[in-house]
């Protein structure tokens, strides 16, 4: 006997006259979550990549910091209390960076440095005055300079000069005391000059026993 | 000279009103303090004109891994959500004659009777060894190409009185569900593809599934995905309908 046997799924809502199928809709209605995420995220978006950038100093592992940061942004969105979505997600990428990308990274890390609190003076000391430093200098090099920094200097320095953070944002993103951001703020900004004007002596564009 | 990190705190608006107010007084009674305050404001000004890189395809690429996280979050929930309400909701129907080894009243199953396979309390097969050889043959083919999906869990059972199998399937756009039904010749409410080896049923607003058949078996896999892509993971990664 032959075997008569069926399998009934349930008449599709998307089945048209014709018999062709309509295309399902999936996903189509995102939730509130996504959307309030997204409207968020958009707009810190090139400080968060910036920031990225300028810890890791590589495009490539910048690209992945940024894409971890947000996923875990996202994921924890839940907790972010409403009040300071830059300064919540630069947190997550300053540790993210702290805790995974840190030890992969080459060039100039922290030492002693904070505990050796003095803060130079920019101009006193300086061989070149400002309106002969800054008129030579380009955005590469300023970029360059910042690199050479330690990175807790480093991070002061861009969250407040780039990012145009508060010292309360930017105690609240590193977790440090504001009178330890005030510091790395001073000697983060008397260094970088310290390397812009040693890099224009190196280059030539500024020599030594100029003429004012 | 006044302090450094005062001034410093001075440029950037970071003092109070009354500090703001005295050491601006003293900075106007010291040249040093005027050049010092002079650089900072030079250093803030070209950090704050350094230009921002290019991150439109970042943007793109996170917007991916969000997209990634809702299918799968979504395809999780309704795997939950729906594993028993899929079954009674769907109204799928198993109706069988001839001479399988049923019992007499067995021509149709309702949705409770599928209840126990779907949410997987269902019992298990007792006799494994009963199977005939082609479902035998099915099952390994089917945990043959299993391996190239993750597999959550698999639940077996009865259809009254008829072997089956459940697979819960994740690959990485999210949940699938398989399941296997031997002695199934033909599907209905559902339509046939093209080649008519295929066959597209919507189950739900969202969900979607795509059967096909083996050896006198019906697969139907499950999914929030759209007929093409079930397809395309059918033939991809089962055995390919007779």
């Amino acid at each position: 006997m032959a075997f008569v046997a069926s399998v009934t799924l349930g008449k599709s809502p998307h089945m048209e006259s014709t018999g062709r199928l309509a295309r399902p809709v999936l996903f189509g209605k995102r939730d509130t979550k996504r959307d309030s995420f997204e409207r968020h995220a958009e707009r810190a978006f090139s400080s968060v990549f910036g920031t990225a950038l300028r810890l890791t100093r590589s495009r490539e592992e910048a690209e992945d910091l940024t894409q971890e940061a947000i996923v875990r942004a996202y994921e924890a969105f839940d907790r972010f209390d409403g009040s300071n979505f830059k300064a919540w997600i630069l947190r997550i990428v300053t540790n993210l960076y702290i805790n995974k990308y840190r030890s992969r990274q080459r060039g100039p890390q922290l030492t002693s440095l904070e505990e050796d609190n003095v803060i130079e003076p920019m101009s006193l000391e300086s061989e070149i005055p400002d309106r002969k430093l800054f008129d030579g200098i380009v955005g590469t090099e300023v970029e360059n300079a910042l690199r050479k920094l330690p990175e807790e200097f480093r991070l002061a320095v861009m969250l407040s000069d780039i990012e145009e953070m508060s010292y309360q944002e930017i105690a609240e993103v590193t977790e440090v005391p504001i009178g330890t951001v005030r510091s790395r703020i001073a000697r983060g900004r008397a260094m970088l000059r310290r390397n812009l004007e040693n890099y224009a002596l190196k280059e030539g564009f500024i020599k030594e026993g100029y003429d004012l | 000279m006044i302090d450094l990190s005062k001034l410093h705190a001075f440029v950037d608006g970071e003092l109070s009103e009354a500090e703001q107010r005295e050491v601006a007084l003293r900075i106007s009674e010291c040249k040093e303090s005027q050049a010092e305050v002079a650089s900072i404001r030079q250093v803030k000004s070209v950090l704050g004109a350094s230009s921002s890189s290019q991150c439109e395809d970042v943007w793109a690429k996170c917007q991916g891994r969000l997209d990634a996280i809702d299918r799968v979050a979504k395809s999780g929930n309704f795997i939950t959500k729906y594993s028993w309400a899929f079954v009674s909701a769907v109204a799928l129907i198993v109706v069988v004659g001839g001479g399988f080894s049923r019992n007499a009243q067995a021509t149709s199953v309702d949705s409770s009777a599928l209840a126990g396979i779907f949410s997987g309390s269902g019992h298990s097969s007792p006799e494994k060894a009963s199977r005939n050889a082609k479902l035998d043959q099915l099952l390994q083919n089917v945990d043959q190409s299993l391996s190239k999906i993750n597999l959550i869990a698999v639940a077996s059972g009865y259809i009254n009185g008829l072997p089956a199998q459940r697979y819960d399937l994740q690959d990485s756009h999210g949940r699938l569900m398989l399941i296997v039904l031997p002695k199934i010749s033909s599907f209905e409410g559902m339509t046939p593809n093209g080649d008519g080896k295929y066959f597209y049923g919507q189950i739900e607003a969202k969900s979607s599934a795509v059967g096909w058949k083996i050896n006198g078996a019906a697969l139907i896999l499950v999914g929030q995905r759209d007929y093409a892509e079930l397809e395309s993971i059918a033939r991809a990664k089962f055995v390919l309908p007779e």
